[in-house]
């Protein structure tokens, strides 16, 4: 599963960052991370014209 | 003395010696002494303090000096103001053995300055994340209008208590919708301001490229005399006449029915029906949402190390995801508000004021805290601010005011305006409620008015 493998690595990150946490928050988290995905993909989609930003579409 | 008298008639009260401060003071005290287990507003109330300052005013008035234009007026602050001498909990239990403040907030200097007595701290979302001002450590905040309901958040106490008629000015913050929301639910007048234009020195930081701050009021006088005062700006001249429409697309969507026929009526009455598409105000609630959970996050990183299990589960769990969000998506965000400020910049070169709903719908009930969105029932602490999440990404001034619907629950609509253009903003508003089109209704509250006054 996707999810499950995204999930998986997250927690890699959260050890890398020194947070060591029960089994019962990672529900929580994943939930979250998955709404934080949904708009994390609506501002990624969104292409800013290169005349208004230095960023540019593909930047 | 009723619950509902205007920070106006208070001081002037107490100016012309007709009640003193310490009395008028004492009765705030015992009022919130007998009606706020009713709805969990004061966390904390600062009786000994709050008499004393009530002392200082009254030997002012007994000299002749000037007391302030607030003299004895009573108030309170979300619980994430610095007050000197007490901790800032930011509704955390875990923030309860934490240093006492030295100083005062800024904005309760300016309160304090002007003669204003400040009387306690109020119930919010834990950390300000959420809006819904349900509590695992304070409790939940129960909405005046209808106790089964929320009171909205994160500055939820601030909103109930002037509701309730307790103390008739709060401060709130404002990161995503803090204040207009709240005062949408109690049908109270409440303000994010401009970026920058109220301190936010001396509060405990959410999201700060975000956070604002701003008071909830009764009427949109007081609305506009309190902005004055915490934002020291001079006295406003004469304005000209507004060129007002209302928002449509993302704006117009999931909003209830009663909501949509309020803003078909304020347009009515304006006696236009232009309306305006803010861009991409999806993609702006988006970036916002982003912004808060990475600095969220980032702020509480150190704290969540080793206090994780301390925090509200579902705050924590947002702030841990908010914490490993990519940086990459945290700088696209970034750059997506830099242009989305700029076509809202050239929104106003258009029209002066731009009016949309402050949230889709009246408060819900606290049991049942789900809203519909895209025909999906999803979380009303997490999505009450659909409407306001991108606005506060535009950084302009809002105001959330009471649409005037006596004996029915609360419905708020938010105006928004340029910066600058504030004066503009508060006539437009002043001459609504005059015309009966918005205005603050009291609540049905179950006892008489004047029973512990």
């Amino acid at each position: 599963m996707p999810d499950d493998n995204i999930t998986t690595e997250h927690f890699e990150i959260l050890k890398l960052l020194d947070l060591e946490l029960p089994e019962a928050c990672k529900a929580g988290i994943r939930t979250n991370l998955e709404i934080l995905r949904i708009h994390a993909r609506k501002v990624e989609a969104f292409c800013i014209p290169e005349s208004e930003s230095s960023e540019g579409c593909d930047s | 003395m009723t619950h509902f008298e205007s920070f106006f008639e208070i001081a002037q009260s107490v100016r012309k010696g007709s009640v003193t401060a310490e009395q008028r003071v004492a009765l705030t005290l015992d009022d919130i002494q007998h009606r706020n287990d009713r709805y969990n507003c004061f966390t904390r109330v600062f009786a000994d303090e709050s008499i004393a300052a009530a002392r200082v005013v009254d030997r002012k008035v007994a000299a002749g000096e000037n007391p302030g234009v607030l003299a004895g007026v009573p108030f309170g602050v979300k619980d994430l103001f610095d007050v000197a001498g007490y901790v800032t909990t930011a509704g955390a239990k875990l923030r309860t053995n934490a240093p006492v403040g030295k100083k005062d907030a800024v904005v309760i200097k300016r309160l304090k300055a002007a003669g204003a007595i400040l009387i306690g701290t109020l119930n919010m979302d834990e950390f300000a994340y959420g809006f819904a001002t349900v509590n695992a450590h304070f409790g939940t905040t129960h909405n005046p209008h209808d106790l089964s309901r929320l009171a909205g958040g994160s500055s939820g106490g601030s909103a109930a208590a002037v509701a309730a008629g307790l103390v008739p000015l709060t401060l709130g913050s404002d990161t995503n919708g803090s204040v207009r929301v709240p005062a949408a639910l109690c049908g109270l007048w409440g303000i994010r301001p401009a970026d920058g234009a109220i301190p936010v020195e001396g509060t405990f930081p959410f999201a700060e490229i975000l956070d604002t701050v701003g008071p909830f009021t009764r009427t949109s006088s007081e609305l506009a005399a309190a902005y004055q005062i915490l934002s020291q700006s001079p006295d406003w001249g004469s304005s000209s006449s507004p060129r007002v429409a209302r928002l449509g697309g993302w704006f117009a969507n999931n909003a209830s029915d009663e909501v949509t026929a309020a803003i078909d009526h304020v347009m009515s009455c304006l006696g236009t029906n232009a309306i305006v598409e803010m861009p991409e105000a999806e993609t702006a609630r988006s970036a916002s949402f982003l912004m808060t959970a990475a600095q969220g996050g980032a702020l509480h990183l150190e704290t969540l190390r080793t206090k994780a299990m301390e925090y509200d589960p579902a705050v924590r769990d947002r702030l841990l995801a908010g914490a490993i969000l990519p940086t990459a998506i945290y700088l696209r965000a970034m750059a997506y508000r830099k242009y989305f400020r700029a076509k809202i910049k050239s929104l106003f070169e258009q029209y002066d004021i731009l009016i949309a709903p402050t949230t889709p719908m009246v408060a819900p009930k606290i049991d049942e805290a789900t809203i519909w969105m895209d025909g999906k029932a999803v979380s009303a602490r997490a999505h009450l601010g659909i409407y306001t999440q991108p606005l506060s990404l535009a950084g302009i001034p809002v105001v959330s005011a009471p649409y005037y619907r006596p004996q029915a629950l609360p419905i708020g609509l938010q105006f928004a305006t340029a910066p600058g253009r504030e004066a503009m903003l508060f006539k437009l508003l002043h001459e609504l409620e005059q015309a009966k089109v918005l205005r603050s209704s009291p609540p049905p509250i179950n006892e008489k008015p004047d029973e512990h006054a």
